[in-house]
């Protein structure tokens, strides 16, 4: 496991940064409005920006510590940068693209992506041959997120990957980095302004708010804290799990929260860890007995644990469903029908159609 | 009886001989012709490099002097050619601040043909410089930070992302060197003089040839010489950028 920890002092123009948090293996995602400082926080740990104090370690190695005076130039932070625009270099194949981090390493980091692993995984074998100038912006990220990988990095930096991916990639590249980082298991900062993508990623969330982290920790937990989060549109929680297989074109996924059924794999990927992605206004609660001649088939024991008002007169629920958190939206009439309080005992009904994987 | 020296070209039968002595050079004239070739090719070796140097300093580096360093190496753009010739005699000239210790190693300069590619050289330099500037600026910085991210170190990134990319710039401004420095004449005549063979390019040739009465239709054949060479150094110069710039971005 390793642990970047990050304490950022910087001054540009009249903005002021001022950030300190810890990341460790998995995907950190970094929201917050723009100009609120997460690409100058991200340059900061990538080594292009030299912060006017504070300290960025990985583990023993010290990036920046401003007491010292040590400040590690970029190219010898070993650390993976997947930039918004890609920035493949133009005069190489896709190939050499790929290869250009991977040819000036020394050594090797055991457990690595090999260059046919990072091929197969992202699907880029058809475009080896092909120059960046005639991918789709999908494609190009996909490759930029290989080149990064290929050169061994310990930690990867992402700063909004998917903002020049046509919408309707967006899911598919968010799920394909979910497992990347699950392979890799290096810690990912990730930089996005989508709720959607925060959802699909993020293991621990920071808001950044006007150059200061204003919430940090799980994805529910910021929800509930952040109003930033709390109103974004499509909220969400991601339950992990395992497959194992149903039949009759319906699958579960062993979850914390319990078994879940959804109506069908993506893709025959139906085996292995697997990331569900439940709506908030796809959960529908009940309270009392359990709910019985239902059509849907998901019918989950929980506990609210908390509650808030979000707009349009509707209240946000957090669940705790076994080991996990789920989140339903409801109106405000259906709260006071229900006579529903935190530590109520409900359950949590949601159809196998609405899970999307 | 004696045969005369030189056949009487205007009673000559043969109409096509007459055309041969006014369009083929002669063998002085072709010496001519590869001095000018030698003195900008040698003046180009020496100057490309630290162009590049240059250029690339002044568009991707700051340090203490830059201001400075951009006003000297365009300050031969400014300058009256024949100035800039003297200063040259007064820095490597045989009592010369450099030339002096350079005399006592038993190197000179000054009215040798290596003194008129420096000559020729240092008048090319400023417009190469403020080629590769355009060049190294059309290069996304952007790309030397991701090359970075990858491990590259920074004469790395140079060596195999920024040229690469500013490849056909750097070709324009060889060829803009090449062209000039075969051009050149005040600096050349000033700090090399004008010796047969040696520093005799073919613009100092052309003036000698227009300084002897009847001389035209030599100075003529000098002159397409120069036209000749530039015209295949520009299609050439054109052919190779095509291709560059067709690897950078098809």
């Amino acid at each position: 496991m390793s642990c970047l920890e990050a304490q950022v002092s910087l001054k540009r123009g009249g903005f002021q940064l001022d950030a300190e948090f810890s990341a460790l293996n998995g995907v950190t995602v970094v929201v917050g409005p723009s100009g609120s400082g997460k690409t100058s926080l991200l340059r900061a740990v990538l080594g292009a920006l030299r912060p006017e104090a504070g300290r960025i370690t990985l583990d023993d190695q010290v990036f920046f510590d401003a007491k010292t005076g040590v400040h590690v130039p970029l190219e010898q932070r070993r650390i993976g940068m997947v930039f918004q625009e890609g920035r493949l270099f133009p005069h190489l194949s896709v190939r050499e693209n790929l290869l250009f981090g991977a040819k000036r390493l020394l050594v090797d980091t055991p457990g690595h992506v090999s260059f046919d692993e990072a091929v197969t995984v992202l699907g880029i074998a058809p475009l080896l041959a092909r120059r960046p100038a005639t991918l789709s912006g999908g494609e190009r990220q996909r490759v930029a997120l290989g080149r990064a990988l290929l050169a061994q990095p310990r930690l990867l930096l992402m700063d909004e990957p998917l903002a020049s991916v046509d919408a309707e990639r967006r899911d598919e590249i968010a799920s394909l980095i979910w497992r990347l980082s699950r392979r890799i298991d290096i810690p990912i900062l990730y930089i996005t302004h989508s709720f959607e993508e925060t959802a699909r990623l993020a293991d621990q969330v920071l808001v950044l708010t006007d150059g200061r982290i204003s919430a940090a920790g799980g994805l529910a937990d910021v929800i509930m804290a952040s109003p930033l989060l709390r109103h974004a549109p499509g909220l969400a929680v991601r339950l992990e799990g395992e497959w194992s297989a149903e039949g009759q074109g319906e699958a579960a996924v062993l979850t914390p929260a319990g078994p879940i059924i959804v109506s069908q794999a993506p893709s025959g990927v139906a085996e292995g860890r697997t990331a569900l992605l439940v709506r908030a206004s796809d959960v529908v609660l009940a309270v009392g007995a359990p709910p019985q001649g239902l059509s849907a088939r998901n019918i989950l024991a929980a506990r609210a644990v908390a509650m808030t008002a979000i707009p349009a007169d509707q209240v946000l629920v957090r669940l705790r469903a076994g080991e996990a958190d789920l989140l339903s939206i409801i109106s405000h009439t259906s709260v006071a029908r229900l006579g529903l309080k935190p530590g109520a005992a409900v359950y949590a009904v949601i159809k196998a159609s609405a899970i999307s994987a | 009886m004696p045969r005369p020296r030189r056949p009487l070209r205007l009673l000559s039968p043969e109409p096509r001989l007459s055309l041969q002595s006014t369009f083929l050079p002669s063998p002085a004239e072709l010496v001519a012709l590869r001095v000018s070739l030698t003195v900008a090719v040698r003046a180009l070796a020496f100057t490309l490099p630290l162009a590049v140097a240059v250029a690339y300093g002044l568009t991707r580096r700051r340090f203490p002097g830059r201001l400075l360093l951009d006003l000297v190496s365009q300050a031969p753009l400014a300058l009256p050619p024949v100035v800039v010739g003297f200063a040259l005699l007064l820095l490597f000239g045989a009592h010369g601040v450099l030339g002096a210790p350079l005399a006592r190693l038993g190197v000179r300069l000054a009215f040798t043909a290596t003194g008129a590619s420096i000559a020729s050289g240092v008048m090319a330099f400023p417009a190469m410089v403020r080629q590769l500037r355009l060049a190294f600026e059309a290069v996304d910085p952007r790309l030397d930070e991701a090359a970075a991210s990858l491990g590259a170190r920074p004469w790395d990134r140079l060596v195999s992302v920024t040229l690469p990319l500013a490849g056909p710039g750097v070709i324009a401004a060889a060829l803009t060197g090449f062209a000039m420095a075969m051009g050149e004449f005040g600096a050349v005549i000033t700090f090399a003089a004008d010796i047969p063979g040696e520093t005799e390019t073919l613009p100092l040739a052309i003036y000698a040839t227009l300084q002897t009465p009847g001389g035209e239709a030599e100075a003529l054949r000098l002159s397409i010489m120069s036209l000749v060479v530039a015209g295949t150094a520009l299609v050439a110069a054109e052919a190779v950028m095509r291709r560059l710039r067709q690897r950078i971005a098809p």
